[in-house]
């Protein structure tokens, strides 16, 4: 058999790999159920929004719902539900005039009944529908409508999505800005401005939105004159959707929407939600990062060194290889070569099924970049850490020193490397942030189990509180980092393998 | 053949082998004595391929064990002193993944292997992990992995020792079936008696070094046979009929009669009672070949 074939069988079907690999999977899926169950669930192509417009002319109530679903698309077939009710209180409660259910068309739900000359009325709706059925929120929306006047009096959640917010802005014609889903990224949020097309003031002059993020919330601003991102030209009538590009760094920042006129006089109250989206595959990553990088991997990457290469070489099994006809070099990179390809196969083994149970979860894979970068993250990490590993093996003489230094790693380059960094930064006593986090980074390339985090902040583009690149993450860095840590403890392993007895 | 040439291992400031010499030619076994620590087993390690010589050279049929590993580690079997296989491996792939390293093919591996598993009598126990051989499995699975690649040299280090009587037959058997074949073979054992009986030549090492070669011949005249006597009534002539018999001496209570081949107990008998000794012990003695090896080592 080949030798390379039979180190990697040997390895792959090693007692040590298997449960280090079923370790992995089962704690890759749990994590990913966590991030799968707690990530939104809204469901966004299943979820239905109601944004009514009412017109009483002439004594007769027309009421036209427009329908869309969590990603703003019209909604065809949906069986809406509203009521009229006398605004009179009696004792007995309101009279309800009428009760009526219509199915959607192209987004529309209409229906017409006789105001009966009413001084008011009251149109009560459900807000949100899912999977059809109406949410049993704490109260139905309602429109009030009382001496030509519109108001509403709305039960809006913030800042989950699906939300909205409306305004009768000049008594009659509504103004919805309504929080959506992107279909394309889920880690963006839309927003939708909807004016129903109606010859009014309202849609007689164009509408401008525009946003920024704050770290603490906006509340009731009337007015927004100064308009960072004044503006873009907003829709006359019907639906226009915007998209706020977030970021990761946005993360658990608000995120205020506002809705003017052309002179910067908002003409409906600003949104303000917190944004605290994020991918799932990102989620998960956060997650792993909790105890993946510190300290599982590095128990794979030490812990499968140790056992099928320096336990061997220290008891004297790897003997009985060596006097054949290959040299020591070779048995080296060919057991080195057994144990990277079982870590990726077990890594492979665990996103991929961290995937699968995302995407049952949540609808969505684990974006291709996401996927590579944690892949790559920890494989590398788990290279270099058995790397160290051989390099060591060629300098002890027995088991227990092996597995002693073994553990030792464990503990100062995996999970403890954040007390020792941070000691490492105290005793050099840095006070500039940009220095600080500079040579933060510096020390955290210093141990394998941070490259995961450092590949990572390369594909989200920030490093802490800054961009990623600010503190020199790039490409070039990245790759360096990573070769470095794949080649260097191993190849002067090599080294030292065919030098030394 | 084997030609070892001025080697020297140091480990740190000690040296375990210095300056040795020495040639296994084809076809003849060589025996290695010494005691432990006189530097044996790090001679055949080396020799293996297993440590690096911290001088000199090793040549296995004209390949520097060193310089070109690979093809000289083709030429080599070795047994080594505690073997020391894969626990987890199961015999069978083992052999076939060894046989690789030869260039052997898969198919042709088998049927060499499953032969000799038959021939040690190891086969029953094809299924068995390695882990839960018994020390003389392991020794016997230990000769056939030697033996993958039908190398022309062997090394054996202390493969008799610690065997049953019909363990130690069998390897003998072996050792003197690789001899007919043409193989140069090295055998070590801290007991010089256990050679006597297999090695053409035998090298006595101490402190590293080979202090001595004993050839055949010198191997046999060793082990020769003398006569142990005791008279009731000794006087001075009967060192006379004694010299006629070989190199006599006293130990003070018996008379030892030493070095002559074909010296017969029976007719000194005759030619004491013939003269009116009193002969009331006789017998043959050895002056054995450990006592040689101890006084020399010592
Ligand atoms: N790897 C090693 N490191 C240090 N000393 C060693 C090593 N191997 C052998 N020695 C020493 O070298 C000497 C010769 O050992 P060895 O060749 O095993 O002797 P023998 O096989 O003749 O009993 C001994 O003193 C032993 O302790
Ligand atoms: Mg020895």
């Amino acid at each position: 058999m080949n030798g390379f074939l039979y180190d990697i069988k040997r390895t792959l079907s090693g007692k040590f790999t298997i449960i280090v690999v079923i370790l992995l999977v089962l704690v890759t899926a749990a994590t990913a159920y966590g991030a799968g169950i707690s990530s939104d669930t809204a469901d966004p192509a299943h979820t239905d929004i109601v944004l009514p417009y009412i017109n009483d002319t002439n004594g007769v109530i027309h009421v036209s719902d427009y329908i869309i679903n969590g990603y703003g698309q019209p909604v065809s077939g949906l069986s809406v539900t509203s009521s009229i009710l006398n605004i009179v209180f009696h004792d007995s409660g309101r009279d309800v005039i009428t009760s009526n259910t219509s199915m959607s068309e192209n987004g529309y739900a209409n229906f017409t009944f006789n105001d009966k000359n009413l001084t008011g009325f009251i149109y009560k709706y459900y807000p949100y529908y899912k999977n059809g059925v109406p949410e049993q929120l704490s109260s139905q929306s309602q429109i009030v409508y009382e001496h030509d006047t519109m108001n509403q009096f709305q039960t809006t959640y913030f800042p989950a999505y699906p939300s909205y917010n409306v305004c009768f802005n000049d008594s009659t014609v509504p103004v919805y800005a309504v929080l959506l889903k992107d279909k394309s990224n889920p880690s963006q949020v839309n927003t939708m401005v909807y004016v129903p097309y109606i010859n009014s003031s309202i849609n007689n002059q164009p509408l401008y939105i525009s946003d920024n993020i704050t770290s603490s919330p906006v509340y009731g601003v009337t007015m927004h004159k100064v308009m960072p991102n004044y503006a873009k030209d907003g829709p006359n009538s019907g639906a226009f959707i915007y998209t706020t590009h977030l970021t990761t760094e946005d993360l658990d920042k608000y995120v205020n929407i506002y809705i003017t006129n052309k002179t910067g006089a908002m003409v409906i109250p600003n949104i303000s939600y917190m944004y605290t989206y994020v991918k799932p595959g990102v989620a998960l990553q956060d997650g792993l990062a909790l105890y993946f990088g510190i300290l599982l991997i590095p128990i794979l990457g030490i812990f499968s060194a140790y056992f099928y290469y320096g336990k061997d070489k220290a008891s004297g099994v790897l003997e009985s290889i060596i006097a054949r006809p290959i040299t020591k070099g070779k048995v080296m990179i060919s057991r080195f070569t057994g144990n990277s390809v079982s870590f990726l196969i077990g890594l492979l083994i665990s996103f991929g099924l961290a995937d699968i149970i995302l995407e049952h979860y949540t609808g969505i894979y684990i974006s291709a970049g996401t996927f590579t970068a944690m892949f790559l993250g920890y494989l590398v990490e788990a290279i270099a850490f058995a790397g160290i590993m051989y390099l060591i093996t060629q300098f002890e003489k027995t088991q227990g020193e092996i597995l002693g230094t073994g553990i030792a790693l464990l503990f100062i380059l995996g999970f403890m490397w954040t007390i020792v960094s941070g000691a490492i930064l105290f005793l050099l006593r840095l006070t500039s942030k940009t220095s600080f986090l500079k040579d933060l980074l510096i020390i955290d390339s210093i141990s394998p189990s941070y490259f995961p985090d450092i590949i990572s902040d390369y594909h989200l583009g920030v490093y802490s509180t800054v961009s990623a690149s600010s503190v020199g993450i790039n490409i070039y860095s990245v790759v360096l980092i990573g070769l470095a840590w794949v080649l260097i403890p191993s190849l002067l392993a090599l080294y030292f393998a065919r030098k030394r007895d | 053949m084997i030609t070892i040439t001025n080697l020297t291992k140091s480990f740190k400031n000690f040296k375990a082998v210095n300056n040795l010499n020495m040639e296994i030619n084809n076809g003849e076994i060589l025996g290695l004595a010494g005691l432990n620590g006189a530097g044996k087993s790090t001679t055949i390690r080396a020799t293996a391929g297993i440590i690096f010589p911290t001088s000199g050279s090793i040549m296995v049929d004209n390949l520097d064990i060193v310089k070109d590993k690979a093809n000289a580690s083709k030429h080599i079997g070795w047994v080594p002193e505690l073997p020391n296989f894969e626990p987890d491996a199961k015999p069978i792939p083992l052999l076939k993944y060894y046989a690789g390293l030869y260039g052997i093919k898969p198919d042709d591996a088998e049927k060499d292997i499953v032969e000799l598993m038959k021939k040690f009598d190891i086969y029953p126990y094809k299924n068995r992990k390695l882990r839960y051989y018994s020390q003389g499995m392991k020794k016997r699975f230990s000769l056939i992995a030697a033996m993958v690649g039908n190398p022309d040299n062997f090394l054996f280090d202390e493969t008799l020792n610690g065997l049953d009587p019909q363990g130690v037959r069998e390897v003998r058997d072996l050792i003197i079936e690789l001899r007919k074949q043409g193989k140069s073979i090295l055998l070590s054992s801290h007991i010089l008696s256990e050679l006597q009986n297999v090695a053409d030549r035998i090298a006595i090492m101490k402190n590293g070094a080979i202090i001595k070669i004993i050839t055949r011949e010198e191997l046999r005249s060793l082990g020769a046979t003398g006569i142990k006597v005791h008279v009731k009534n000794p006087n001075g002539k009967i060192i006379d009929i004694l010299s006629s018999f070989g190199e006599a001496g006293s130990d003070g209570y018996y008379y030892i009669i030493k070095n002559k081949a074909g010296a017969d107990p029976s007719e000194l008998n005759e030619e004491l009672v013939r003269a009116n000794y009193k002969v009331d012990y006789i017998s043959m003695d050895n002056e054995t070949l450990e006592d040689y090896f101890l006084n020399m080592v010592k």
